[in-house]
């Protein structure tokens, strides 16, 4: 089932190149259908067996690509499946209006998911890195394809943070390569001395991905390449690209280097990535409120969001085996709930934005009564991105809440609840004018499968509210679980 | 420990090449010339990389790094590539932007002083002549990769 992972999205990228326009719709639709099924088969597979390790083309590590696939790995590729079947139905309605634009649009759809299988598989630092890579270029390739000049000024942006990363990152991965020999996470588990080499290429890693992830204050380049792009693009780089670099930043504090993240030198380093994180919380949520254009609003908020990740470092190394397990499940749930609710909200507010015809906050006056369904998604889905209950992002921020309590880290605690209320505040702008009944603007119609695919989404975030247990569960059931569970 | 081998200066000419081409990369506002210093910053890891790990196995070829560094090759390659096309097409689309913002000085120039149709058509076309290697200049820097908090 894992190799097919990579060979659907890759064969299917092809097919989208190579196929004529009017079989274009059909063959979408088989591809998405086969690569949810896998994604299902494969998490049902690792819950019943355990971890699962795989080497492609029967060639052994060191020289051949070893794919592993635990609790933490399935749950990402269920989270990028799901994620990907609706943003591709809302694209097929989406980009009937920009004819040139879909060309392309596919084959990098599909490049794109195949690369964030590749990194969510992979059971070596080296394969991170090129699966890290194809995503970048898959990702920078999907914001200049309105081919206009904030567009492609945006993209160059975020190509060049996004290849400055991957050299810092590369260059750690060739310390440590030089000192230990060895590139699989497991191993260099079992291997890493707390010394002042190790320090550095896990400082290296650490910076390479804080610069793709966008955390505070290496955040430039993601407003204008997610507030720029087209909306089911945002959608996609808002909820699975950022959250890529994320997990392997995870993999590499809590997994490779859990024997001795507790060194005085790296648990001073996870506080700064939390003090990192806060910044994010604080000046994402101010930015967010005070953007004119409501996609903008949108990104900054990502930008927020992320900061509630990277609490999982103070929260989780140097505390208590419970702290450290609260916070792993919080800022994994905390991953999965932002996925489905950003998703949902970069696609409803696209199709508000094509409705009135272009995205200024100001000019929302009348959506309420035009636009239900859509402004009701964003309202679902604004749910759980505030953390109010009952939503997945309510159990995401309750978890991390409990962590800093039995950590008695009490300055997370008052963060998180500080970072709650200022979400509010930059949502219910939104609000505000958006249930004013007179409307300033001409509305132009919309296909109601943008309404209902933004709707399913912003459900699912919701749903994860009442089912937290199962992706729990699986999280738990095997793969690496934060600070020795 | 450290062995001042042919491999160590491998590895410390590429640190030393990163460091440079780092420099060059944050200062620099020119989209070509950090796109270089992107490529030779490659340059200096894959060197180390190589260097750094022969250093451990005593004089033995070890396949593994070299098997990396082939694929960051490719890897860095392709990156240019779309690197250049997406810079080729921001600079056009600059001059595109410029002339038309230009075109259209022009004609409220022409109309605000009431002058001949014919004079007025000669000076937009010289206008535009002249602003064209300028604006191609300007469109290959940009001021504002610099602006919002450059990475360190």
């Amino acid at each position: 089932m894992m190799p097919l992972l990579l060979i659907i999205p890759l064969a299917w990228a092809i097919l989208c190149i190579l196929l004529p326009q009017r079989w274009l719709s059909l063959t979408i639709r088989a591809g998405l259908l086969l690569q949810v099924g896998a994604a299902l088969l494969l998490t049902a597979d690792v819950y019943v067996n355990g971890p699962i390790e795989y080497a492609l083309g029967d060639w052994q590590a060191p020289l051949g690509i070893a794919l592993i696939a635990d609790g933490v790995s399935v749950t990402l590729i269920s989270l990028s499946a799901v994620v990907a079947l609706f943003v591709a139905f809302y694209a097929q309605s989406y980009l009937q209006r920009y004819e040139h634009e879909q060309t392309y649009f596919w084959p990098l759809f599909w490049f794109l998911l195949a690369s964030l299988n590749g990194i969510w598989l992979a059971g070596d630092l080296f394969n991170l890195y090129v699966g890290l890579e194809l995503l970048g270029l898959a990702a920078v390739g999907m914001v200049t394809l309105t081919g206009e000049k904030p567009a492609l000024h945006a993209a160059l942006r975020y190509l060049y943070a996004a290849l400055l990363g991957s050299l810092a990152y590369l260059a750690g991965v060739a310390i440590l390569y030089g000192a230990y020999g060895t590139l699989a996470i497991p191993q260099l588990g079992e291997l890493l001395d707390a010394n002042i080499t190790t320090f550095v290429a896990i400082g290296l890693i650490s910076i390479g991905l804080l610069l793709k992830t966008a955390i505070f204050p290496f955040h430039y380049w993601l407003p204008p390449a997610h507030g720029g792009a087209l909306a089911p693009v945002s959608a996609l780089l808002s909820a699975l690209v950022v959250k890529a670099s994320f997990y392997i930043l995870a993999r590499v504090w809590l997994d490779m280097a859990s024997e001795i993240n507790s060194h005085v030198v790296l648990y001073s380093a996870a506080q700064g990535l939390g003090v990192l994180g806060a910044g994010a919380i604080l000046w994402g949520s101010w930015q967010a409120y005070k953007a004119a254009q409501v996609k903008m609003l949108v990104a900054y908020s990502t930008v927020a969001q992320l900061g509630y990740l990277m609490l999982l470092f103070p929260l989780a190394i140097g505390t208590t085996a419970v702290a450290a397990g609260l916070a792993w499940q919080g800022a994994m749930l905390h991953l999965l709930a932002h996925g489905f609710a950003k998703a949902a909200m970069f696609m409803s507010v696209g199709t508000l934005v094509l409705a009135i015809g272009h995205g200024k906050v100001n000019d929302l006056a009348g959506v309420s009564h035009r636009i239900p369904i859509s402004l009701f998604a964003f309202g679902l889905s604004a749910v759980s991105i505030m953390g109010l209950p009952p939503s997945g992002g309510f159990n995401a921020k309750w978890l991390l809440l409990q962590s800093a309590m039995a950590s008695q880290q009490w300055w997370w605690f008052i963060l998180l609840v500080v970072g709650g209320l200022l979400t509010a505040a930059y949502v219910f702008r939104v609000f505000r004018i958006s249930f004013v009944e007179k409307a300033t603007h001409e509305f132009s119609s919309t296909s109601s499968t943008l309404d209902f695919t933004a709707l399913a989404l912003a459900a699912i975030a919701i749903a994860m509210g009442f089912f937290s247990q199962w992706p729990l569960s699986l999280l738990q059931s095997s793969g690496f679980q934060g600070g020795g569970l | 420990m450290i062995s001042f081998s042919v491999d160590f200066w491998y590895a410390g000419i590429g640190a030393a090449l990163i460091a440079l081409s780092l420099l060059a990369f944050l200062l620099s506002k020119r989209l070509l010339k950090k796109l270089l210093a992107f490529n030779i910053m490659g340059s200096g890891v894959f060197l180390m990389m190589v260097g750094m790990a022969q250093t451990q196995n005593d004089g033995a070829a070890d396949a593994v790094p070299q098997a990396l560094v082939l694929t960051g090759i490719v890897v860095a390659v392709s990156a240019t590539a779309l690197a250049l096309v997406v810079i080729r097409r921001f600079a056009l689309a600059s001059v595109v932007a410029a002339l038309a913002a230009e075109n259209k000085a022009a004609e409220n120039d022409a109309a605000e002083n009431d002058a001949a149709e014919k004079n007025g058509a000669e000076r937009t076309g010289s206008d535009t002549a002249v602003s064209d290697t300028t604006v191609t200049d300007t469109a290959l820097t940009d001021p504002n990769l610099n602006k919002n908090g450059d990475p360190q």
